[in-house]
Formats: C-alpha cells, sequence, structure tokens
C-alpha cells in the first residue's frame, strides 16, 4: 500500500466520522446511527495489513474522541485494535461480496463492544456504560446491512488490492 | 318497330299526364322561394354533399397531422407548467420551512429576551459520532464565552426545558452533556408538592429519566402530570428550569424513597437550538 492510499484511506475515515456526527443524525434510528467508520478500518486493515490498519484505527478514533463526551483515547483504543485484528487477517480469507464483509463487521462490532466493556471496567468503573444493550443490537444490524455496500464502493475505488506485498 | 303515333293514340292520356305533372312540377319548382329547395340547391346538395365527404377525409387526414403536432405541443407545455408546479412546490415548501423557522426563532429571540438568566443562544450542529457516549455539539464555544459546566436550556411549547451541561469546550464549538446520559444527575424537585430528589439519566434519548429519593410520605401528594424543576441546591443548575412531568410513581414496601419516572419537557431528538446560561455575575 502507497503512502497516499494510506492518506485516502485516512481522510475518508475521517470524513465518515464527520458524517456520523451530523448527517447521519438525520437517519438515526431510535438515536442510534451506524459506525461507517469502523467499516472503513475493517476494509482498509484487511487489505493493508496489522501496522497500517493499527495506526488507521488509532488515528481514526483518536478524531472521534475529539468530538465525542468519552474520554480522550477511549475510541483510539478501541480502533487500535480492531485495525490490528483485521490487519492480521490479511490474505488468509477469500472476501467475497455479501457473506465475509457482514460476518466481518458483525465480528469487529463485537470486539469494539467488548473492548468498551472493558475500558469501561477498568478505567470507568463508576459511569454505568451500557454494554451489549438495546443500541448494540440496533447498530449491529445498521453495519451488517450497510457493510457489503461499502465494500463493494471502496473495491470499486481500487485503491487497495488484497494481493499487496507491502503490508506486515 | 315502335309506332310513336300509335303509342300515343293507345296510351295517349296517361303519356300527356306524366309530361303535364312533369312540366308544372319544373315549374313550381323554378317560380317558388318557399319550397324545399330548388333544382340548383338539390344539384348542389348532391355535388356538395360528395365534395363535404371528399373534403372531410381530406380534413380528417390534415387534422390527424395537426393533432399530433399540437399533442406534441400540449406535451412540452404540460411538461413546462409541471416544472412550474414544481418550482411552485418547491417555493411552497420553503416558505413553510422559513415560516416554521422564522417561527421558532421568534420564540428563542422572546425567551431570550425574557429570561432571567444571561444567556447565550446557540445552535445544535451535530451529536456524538459513536453510540456509546452521549454528547450534543452546538455551535458556539470559548470564543463566546461558554465556560465547563454551565447550564444548557430548551425553549419547548412555552416552557424553559433543562438540557445539560457544558462538558467540553473547543474554541468555537461545545459539546453539552445531556441530561438523559447515565452520568448526569440534577437534583430537582417537584413543583406543586415541592418535594426533592435526585433525577439521573438512562442513556438512550428517546427514554424516561428517574427521579430517586423522594420521601414516601409524599406519595398522597404526588399527581400524575406534575412538574418536576431544578431545585437549584446542586449550584450547577439554578433554581426553577422545568425537566418534566410525572409519568409513574414507584414505591416499594420495603424501600424508605418514591421512584418516579420523569418525561423530560425537552424533545431531544428534535432539538435545534438551545441556550446557555451563564452563572450569576458572569
Amino acid at each position: 500500500m502507497r503512502r497516499n492510499n494510506f492518506l485516502f484511506g485516512l481522510i475518508i475515515t475521517v470524513l465518515f466520522v464527520v458524517i456520523q456526527s451530523t448527517l447521519l443524525q438525520k437517519i438515526s434510528v431510535y438515536g442510534v446511527v451506524p459506525d461507517i467508520a469502523l467499516i472503513m478500518i475493517v476494509f482498509i486493515s484487511n487489505s493493508c495489513g496489522a501496522m497500517k490498519g493499527q495506526m488507521l484505527g488509532f488515528i481514526a478514533g483518536l478524531i472521534q474522541d475529539f468530538l465525542s463526551a468519552g474520554p480522550l483515547g477511549f475510541n483510539a483504543l478501541v480502533r487500535t485494535v480492531v485495525g490490528f485484528f483485521f490487519g492480521r487477517m490479511k490474505g488468509k480469507l477469500f472476501l467475497d461480496s455479501i457473506l465475509l464483509p457482514v460476518l466481518f463487521i458483525i465480528v469487529a462490532s463485537l470486539i469494539k463492544e467488548a473492548m468498551t466493556a472493558l475500558i469501561g471496567l477498568i478505567f470507568m468503573a463508576e459511569s454505568n456504560l451500557i454494554v451489549f444493550g438495546r443500541d448494540f443490537l440496533i447498530e449491529l444490524g445498521m453495519n451488517a446491512f450497510l457493510a457489503p455496500f461499502c465494500f463493494a464502493l471502496l473495491k470499486l475505488l481500487k485503491i487497495y488490492r488484497y494481493n499487496d506485498k507491502d503490508g506486515y | 318497330m315502335f309506332d310513336f303515333f300509335s303509342f300515343l293514340r293507345k296510351h295517349g292520356e296517361i303519356t300527356l299526364l306524366i309530361l303535364l305533372i312533369l312540366i308544372s312540377s319544373i315549374s313550381i319548382g323554378i317560380n317558388t322561394d318557399g319550397g324545399l329547395m330548388t333544382p340548383k340547391e338539390a344539384g348542389f346538395t348532391v355535388i356538395s354533399t360528395l365534395q363535404r365527404g371528399v373534403n372531410g377525409i381530406g380534413s380528417f387526414f390534415s387534422n390527424t397531422v395537426n393533432s399530433i403536432n399540437e399533442l406534441s405541443e400540449l406535451r412540452d407545455a404540460y411538461r413546462q407548467l409541471q416544472e412550474k408546479v414544481s418550482e411552485y412546490q418547491e417555493i411552497e415548501r420553503n416558505i413553510e420551512e422559513l415560516t416554521n423557522e422564522n417561527k421558532a426563532l421568534r420564540e428563542q429571540l422572546g425567551f431570550s429576551r425574557t429570561s432571567p438568566y444571561r444567556n447565550i443562544p446557540a445552535e445544535v450542529i451535530g451529536k456524538d459520532p459513536g453510540n456509546t457516549f452521549n454528547s450534543i455539539v452546538i455551535n458556539k464555544g470559548k470564543n463566546e464565552g461558554i465556560e465547563r459546566g454551565m447550564p444548557v436550556v430548551a425553549l419547548q411549547d412555552g416552557y424553559h426545558g433543562l438540557v445539560g451541561k457544558i462538558a467540553e469546550v473547543g474554541m468555537f464549538t461545545s459539546i453539552v452533556l445531556p441530561i438523559y446520559d447515565e452520568s448526569a444527575y440534577v437534583s430537582a424537585r417537584l413543583q406543586e408538592s415541592r418535594y426533592e430528589g435526585l433525577i439521573t439519566g438512562s442513556g438512550y434519548s428517546d427514554s424516561i429519566l428517574t427521579m430517586d429519593y423522594i420521601k414516601k410520605i409524599a406519595r398522597e401528594y404526588i399527581k400524575y402530570g406534575d412538574f418536576v424543576i431544578t431545585s437549584g441546591m446542586n449550584s450547577i443548575f439554578p433554581k426553577g428550569i422545568y425537566v418534566g412531568r410525572v409519568t409513574a410513581i414507584e414505591g416499594k414496601e420495603w424501600d424508605t424513597s418514591l421512584q418516579l419516572e420523569i418525561e423530560p419537557i425537552v424533545e431531544f431528538t428534535t432539538l435545534e437550538y438551545v441556550f446557555v446560561l451563564q452563572r450569576s455575575g458572569e
């Protein structure tokens, strides 16, 4: 993966974070919006490897933290782990059009929620974070539904190739 | 061979009768206007009917061609009119939108002028990008004098309802922690009975709030629909701001206090404008 591709992925992911906080709020279901930035991180990590995946996850998460009421570093940590996990999966599975994107996003959402619970338990014991609740299920459904479309769109751009040798 | 004179002699009377009738008829026709029609008219009628028929066929084809042209023109005109109607509908929608916005802004302006607190009007520009935390982003920040911890209210249905407090301040924007967040606490009291309690959020923007620690003896004084206002005890929120209405009263036998369900005054899913209240002396 070339450096400008990474930069492109980062810009798109940051753009998605901003869209999540503004435009997508208008079509939210019970105040819940899909995590399209997470879909982006999963896709790029899986096509570029663990190193760039976790870097992207960290930076995108940090930017999300700036816009969020959560503590700085919360999303950065969650998304770094997601980026790393799916980066390690690079080249191990053949990415079809529907099933694997859906499966990837379900796993990513579960990792995100489990990490949220863990961080909440360790760092924010008094905050009563709601995990694996109604909002999570709605978000999971939205993410799973959007994943094949987002993956197809990103594949169409032909910026990221699955046989890149420069991943880690 | 036919012998004309022998024929006349034989049928002379009848032949003459027919001849006379014929002459008489022609004569009558020539010399009268009141008849059905003159021979010319009769001839004209017959020929012109034919002419009309031919012309009719010609006209039919010509009218068909013209109709096709007209249809095409009408279709163009219809399309243009449809576009105009769409434009007018768009204008009507814009007018409606502007009227609603104007009404909302007038209400906000009225509140801003009559409010006992010094306030900074702001517009909601976003919400938390994730679903784990609850926050509202407004378009005013440090530059406009906003500080962390300032209370935020909104005007809805004529009431100034509590929205939350400022959690983070940027140079041009701020993050508001809404009262429905599970980490938010509001010291409140029932407007009628004056009993006090503590309100906490559920974490969901569309759900009710919970008011705890109300003395059990208050049960008979509390009614459904009673207003709950801020008590001012906590010092973060000024006294007397509407928080919500009582929708349910629960009191377990073994518990020493009541628990109320409160429907917030502010409809958070449609929130557009808010006011950041400045503390006294600021």
